[in-house]
């Protein structure tokens, strides 16, 4: 099945590609037209808005909720810190009071005469995107981002698990078929990406992410043994935010399958050089293969 | 306008194929001319459907030698003019992962759940139901309707004249959640907050209004929001994608989502039969399941159940022994999970070889049983209405809440869908429909061969009377009847007998033990049957009573199954369910020259 699976799916050792980095709300592009750029550059930034954390205030107060506004310290778009009150009942004429504060750092979002809510939002993040290739700045899309274009080898996986990352390419196994033991990876592995032939246990896994390893790529692996390895089932085949410290690119299926042989020629051709990783797959509709890209130096 | 029309062409652009049927009236009823696939061309790098539309359109003029394609290619010829044109040219679409909603609604169990049926039936995929009694906190709704990023949001809530006050704090929620502003949200509440309802989301979101889909607890009215979600659907959703502007303009009438286009043919079998029916549609990423019993159609969509993308999900949500169950061959559960993933991973791939064939089977086996599970907790009658009893049904224990889904009922099973177009033969439907399904009484089981249902179903919103008929005659294939018994069958015992009488007087009769499937093979045709099933048993009459019905033979013959629910259904992975499993293929030939890698 392997062949005909790798059939659709792009292999190019020598191409052009162009990149995309969009911030996911609009910020500031911090690269220029013509700009050549690392894989590290910070190319855009923005702050997105923090979660929303509702107060259900008039409850809180005993208060009627049409009311809820007239027993507010604050109002909406004020800064409040957590712990600090939000609204306040006077009684006992005044000689004490019920307090309402604020259970997180946040700003006013709305207050809710009609449900006695009053919503907060924390603090944005601040996001910065990288430009995960390295290549020149071929357009600039105000406040959005940018387009990077790339040129080098270009291989797409099958299947993947983590994020974005980049780390010079090491070959780890003898050859395409054999399993990357844990007991291979040792502590000089870290920051680089291993190619590790037909595939890997979870323990080999796990001490690749404990040595500080960026990502591996394998042949094939088995369901249980990842699932085991990222300590949950996946079930719809949308990957890509996984927390996993290590980022994971199949290249030929599940189950145990040699690398291809023209993949691990490509890829032992450019040891030692950086590879951009990216284990996002999503098989259903605008379908996402993992990709492994190294730059032409 | 539907008297005047001779000649219509449909298509139905799916995820991975377009189809095309045409249609021509002859001595006043339609008739299936031609038909045809091709690779549906909404991805790059051809990015634009109508290339695809195009294929299957010249397919049709090769094979006709009508010419249907304007001279330039951009849209179809109408009105007919002899060998040239149609007179009405339709459409149906599921790619792009179809229309995928967000309901929200007062309580979950009425007014949300009446939205929720208004979404299902105008063929949503609905992503989340947000109430105000759902148990989650405001920012955590919140959160979900910024998460999710729906197409469209079906905004209900209140009877008219009724509480608005809950209906304002779901339009908080929607307005706090900061979605696109160009995001169509429909409401069809209390009609008396529409005024409040469109000040809280003015500037927030694109505001449709349509009559409240509960106007009072007694009546649901669903078709004026269905319309609405599909115009909006045409307007916000199939416009974004490559090439529909240029398929919209080739079409008169709307494109509309393909699972609303089944359902409309569906409900029309239901009425037009007047029996409860059961019509599963199994696709790429999802299943859907229709069904209409005491005269209620419920429609219910399995999101993350299918046999292509979805299949990793399948595993995990049967577990892999319900799966292996089904096998009559050895397999590992490693082996399995590996290769439902990587079948997955490559959603249009076909099974290759028995084997796979056989795989395919178990886990469709498996996805019917979990659909349909889900399904029966939907087919209920209207929630939230006290029920006033008089002396006939006091005794009536069925409330509202519980299931309208009744086994024995059930006269008729539409299969549509992926596994089944690629069966190899019609007794492998059976198969797959009997152990899944488990009718009880007399059931007639029916075959969307080439998936025609979209294309039927397009054309009953012109023409109902047209659509079913060519539907009846050209869609479905007749796969025969089943006779399964109700009760403690006994292994061997004899269980019931079978008396059938064809159109020309000629009389087959025979007897059955328990613990079997069998197929009787008898010519195709229509038959008076009495069946008599043993004391205990019941087969639609009482139990031991004879039953008295039609019922017809066709591809699959007339099929009786004796089997044990218990021992169907045992989670037993064993050489003796193996082989077991094997007989009751044996018994239906329904794998006949199986010479696979693991069922050697």
């Amino acid at each position: 099945m392997s062949e005909k699976l790798r059939a659709v799916l792009d292999f190019a050792p020598d191409t052009t590609i162009s990149k995309t980095r969009r911030l996911p709300v609009a910020g500031e592009v911090l690269v220029s037209e013509g700009d050549v750029i690392t894989a590290e550059a910070i190319v855009a930034r923005a702050e997105v808005p923090g979660y929303p954390v509702d107060v259900n205030v008039a409850f809180r107060l005993g208060i009627e909720a049409p009311d809820t506004s007239r027993y507010m310290l604050k109002s909406v778009g004020e800064n409040v810190a957590e712990g600090e009150p939000l609204a306040r009942r006077k009684i006992l004429l005044g000689l004490s009071e019920e307090l309402v504060v604020s259970p997180v750092s946040a700003t006013i979002e709305s207050i809710s005469n009609l449900n006695g809510v009053v919503i907060l939002r924390t603090p944005p993040v601040p996001v910065d995107i990288q430009a995960y290739v390295p290549g020149i700045v071929t357009k600039v899309m105000p406040a959005e981002g940018c387009v990077v274009e790339a040129r080098g080898a270009m291989v797409q996986g099958l299947f993947g698990v983590g994020g974005e990352t980049a780390g010079a390419i090491r070959i780890a196994v003898e050859s395409r078929s054999d399993e990357l033991k844990a007991e291979q990876i040792v502590w000089d592995m870290k920051g680089k990406i291993l190619v590790a032939g037909s595939g890997m246990s979870k323990n080999a896994l796990l001490r690749a992410r404990d040595a500080g390893v960026r990502g591996v790529i394998l042949g094939s692996i088995d369901d249980k043994e990842l699932a085991s390895f990222l300590g949950t089932e996946i079930g719809l085949a949308i990957t890509g935010q996984e927390q996993t410290g290590l980022t994971v690119v199949v290249t030929e299926g599940f189950g145990d399958m040699p690398m291809s042989e023209r993949i691990f020629a490509l890829l032992k051709k450019h040891e030692g050089q950086v590879a951009s990783l990216n284990g996002t797959t999503h098989i259903r509709a605008e379908s996402v293969r993992p990709e492994i890209f190294v730059a032409k130096q | 306008m539907a008297d005047r029309l001779q000649s219509v062409l449909i298509t139905d652009c799916g995820t991975g194929m377009t189809s095309a049927v045409l249609l021509r009236r002859e001595q006043g009823a339609f008739r299936l001319i031609a038909r045809a696939e091709a690779a549906t061309t909404v991805d790059p790098p051809h990015s634009d459907v109508t290339l695809g539309v195009r294929s299957v359109v010249e397919a049709i003029e090769e094979a006709t030698g009508m010419r249907l394609l304007k001279p330039d290619g951009d849209g179809i010829i109408t009105p007919a003019a002899g060998a040239t044109g149609v007179d009405l040219y339709l459409s149906a679409s599921s790619t792009g992962g179809g229309l995928q909603m967000m309901v929200a609604g007062l309580v979950r169990i009425m007014t949300a759940e009446s939205a929720e049926r208004a979404a299902l039936g105008a063929g949503a995929i609905v992503m989340d139901v947000i109430s105000i009694d759902d148990g989650r906190l405001a920012h955590e709704k919140i959160q979900r309707l910024r998460g999710l990023k729906p197409d469209l949001v079906l905004l209900s809530g209140g009877i008219d004249g009724g509480n608005y006050r809950d209906v304002l704090e779901l339009a908080e929620y929607i307005k706090a959640a900061k979605l696109d502003s160009k995001l169509p949200i429909i409401y069809a509440g209390n009609v008396d907050a529409q005024d409040r309802v469109g000040q809280t989301l003015e500037g927030k979101a694109r505001l449709f209004y349509v009559d409240n889909v509960r106007p009072v607890l007694e009546k649901e009215v669903l078709e004026p929001a269905r319309r609405e979600i599909h115009r909006r659907y045409m307007e916000h959703v199939v416009a974004r994608a490559p090439g529909y502007d240029k398929l919209s303009a080739w079409s008169k009438t709307s494109i509309l989502p393909s699972t609303a286009a089944i359902g409309y043919i569906v409900e029309a079998v239901a009425r037009s039969e007047h029996q409860d029916i059961l019509a599963l549609n199994i696709g790429e990423a999802t299943t859907d399941v229709f069904s209409s019993f005491a005269g209620r159609f419920t429609r219910t969509v399995s999101g993350d159940l299918g046999v292509g993308s979805s299949l990793s999900n399948v595993v995990l949500k049967a577990e892999a022994k319900n799966i292996l169950r089904w096998l009559p061959f050895e397999l590992s559960e490693s082996v399995l999970r590996n290769t439902l993933r990587n079948r997955s991973l490559h959603p249009y791939n076909r099974p290759e070889g028995d084997d796979e064939l056989r795989i395919e089977h178990a886990v469709t086996r498996e996805i019917i049983r979990l659909s349909i599970e889900q399904h029966k907790s939907s087919v209920v009658g209207l929630r939230g209405v006290r029920r006033q009893r008089d002396i006939s049904n006091v005794f009536d224990q069925k409330g509202s809440e519980e299931s309208l889904y009744d086994s024995m009922s059930l006269g008729l099973i539409i299969a549509s869908g992926t596994p089944f177009r690629l069966a190899d033969n019609p007794r492998q439907v059976v198969t797959m429909l009997l152990d899944a399904i488990q009718p009880l009484g007399v059931t007639q089981l029916a075959v969307d061969r080439h998936f025609m249902a979209p294309h039927f179903g397009m054309l009953s919103t012109v023409d109902e009377q047209s659509a079913l008929q060519v539907f009846m005659e050209d869609g479905l294939l007749q796969l025969g009847t089943v006779v399964r018994p109700a009760g403690e069958i006994k292994q061997g015992d004899n269980s019931l007998g079978m008396r059938l009488i064809d159109q020309d007087g000629k009389v087959y009769s025979d007897s059955f033990a328990g613990g079997q499937l069998r197929l009787w093979q008898l010519p195709v045709g229509r038959f008076a049957a009495h069946i008599t099933p043993a004391s205990g048993l019941d087969v639609g009459a009482g139990k031991g009573k004879m039953h008295t019905c039609s019922m017809v033979a066709g591809e699959g013959g007339i099929v009786v199954d004796t089997r044990d629910a218990a021992r169907l259904n045992a989670a037993v992975v064993s050489p003796a369910r193996r082989a077991e499993v094997a007989q009751w293929h044996k018994q239906l030939d329904a794998y006949p020259e199986a010479k696979g890698e693991w069922s050697k």
